[in-house]
């Protein structure tokens, strides 16, 4: 009696204490009772129940490593493909994204910049040799994208030139030589990886565009104009 | 040159467009998730807000929430809908919920609803309402009984100084807290 007493308050003095509910057996239909008011008093004051950054963090963190150790080699197969083919990004095109692009950006970002291809895409003019020159990002704009181009070793570089956080358009910093996003403190570099960001959640790198150059002009493959 | 973007000469480009068979086009009506990012940044909240309104506590509320999380993400492809993720993250949590109390304490002490908690995971009910599910509660008992959990589960106070704000003796105060407790559970029941 007296034992099954103190299981039953035990239960309710972790919830008191906001602590895991100690292992054990509640023989008494009154006690389950007691203690599920107790849940419900607990989980009715105002933000008892809002998880902290730190905690949204954690739990995306166990998720990740849990899928990590899962290592199939079917997931690894399939993740190498959607890379290679330049699959991996674009939610834009309408493309299934495989989970192991949960599992890379976050974890990774600097690391796994996704290429935009659009299902449907063009080359374009987006900068003249000129204007890459100075080796500043070069802002270009079509009718359905944003980006900025640079030149890096010679080559064009064309990023997204929306956060990957929450879709503010960036703003290029060409004394620091990053882009900045004006919503959340979080820069990227021209090369799209993240350079730094007050955000718990690291965002994503910018997704790539495809460049080349044609003449004196860098073009990009960006969604057709319809 | 020319406009095809398959064109093979150009340097850097070998990885052209998807594989065939990778690319698997969906319906694109704004109620679906671009990523695995986005399912979890969507839901994490609702789900925990949800899991924690079953166990009271942030330790086991995020264990479970995990667990939530990685049993759905097995089954669950990004091409589902968001009421198809909702409903699945529910019913996963049902299942969560109940391993989670018959493993620790032998006895179902609260249970997911299928239909009111997927209400809740759609449309959570703001932080506002809290003190109003509070009264539901705490109304209907009688001031001493209602007392003592206003001070210990809403104001946070101890068992001693609950105690002896109502001037009575700990032992008293902690059976008078059971029994709140109690009448509070019958009379929330419907």
């Amino acid at each position: 009696m007296k034992r099954r007493r103190r299981k039953g308050t035990e239960a309710v003095e972790a919830v008191l204490g906001d602590d895991a509910i100690p292992q054990g057996t509640l023989e008494d239909p009154d006690d389950v009772d007691a203690l599920r008011a107790a849940i419900e008093l607990r989980a009715s004051r105002v933000g008892a129940d809002l998880p902290s950054s730190e905690a949204v963090e954690a739990i995306k963190r166990r998720v990740l490593a849990d899928d990590i150790e899962e290592k199939t080699p079917a997931a690894f197969s399939r993740r190498a493909l959607l890379v290679a083919g330049g699959v991996a990004a674009a939610g834009v095109a309408g493309v299934a994204i495989d989970r192991a692009v949960f599992r890379s950006s976050p974890t990774t970002p600097s690391h796994t910049a996704a290429e935009l291809v659009p299902t449907d895409g063009e080359w374009v003019p987006v900068a003249t040799a000129e204007q890459l020159a100075g080796g500043a990002p070069y802002r270009f704009a079509t009718p359905k994208l944003v980006g900025f181009v640079t030149e890096q070793n010679g080559a064009p570089v064309a990023v997204g030139g929306a956060c990957t956080h929450l879709g503010c358009l960036l703003q290029a910093n060409a004394q620091a030589g990053q882009l900045d996003c004006p919503c959340h403190r979080t820069a990227f570099s021209p090369d799209g990886r993240v350079v730094f960001s007050e955000l718990a959640a690291m965002p994503a790198p910018l997704p790539r565009i495809k460049t080349r150059r044609n003449g004196s002009n860098v073009e990009a493959f960006v969604p057709r104009e319809v | 040159m020319n406009d095809d973007p398959e064109d093979p000469s150009q340097p850097g480009d070998e990885s052209e467009g998807p594989a065939p068979g990778e690319r698997r086009l969906r319906a694109v009506n704004g109620d679906t998730y671009a990523s695995w990012d986005e399912i979890y940044t969507d839901n994490v909240v609702r789900l925990y807000r949800l899991i924690y309104s079953k166990v009271g506590n942030r330790p086991d509320a995020e264990d479970l929430t995990t667990e939530v999380f990685l049993a759905a993400m097995g089954p669950l492809r990004t091409t589902a809908t968001r009421p198809e993720v909702r409903a699945y993250l529910v019913a996963t949590a049902r299942t969560v919920v109940a391993g989670f109390w018959r493993r620790r304490l032998g006895r179902e002490v609260t249970t997911v609803d299928l239909v009111q908690d997927l209400q809740f995971l759609n449309e959570p009910p703001p932080e506002s309402d809290a003190p109003v599910r509070a009264q539901r509660l705490l109304a209907p008992l009688p001031d001493r009984y209602r007392r003592v959990l206003e001070l210990r589960f809403l104001e946070a106070r101890s068992i001693k100084e609950t105690a002896h704000e109502m001037g009575v003796s700990v032992a008293n105060a902690k059976i008078r807290q059971h029994r709140a407790l109690r009448m509070a559970a019958a009379g929330a029941q419907p």
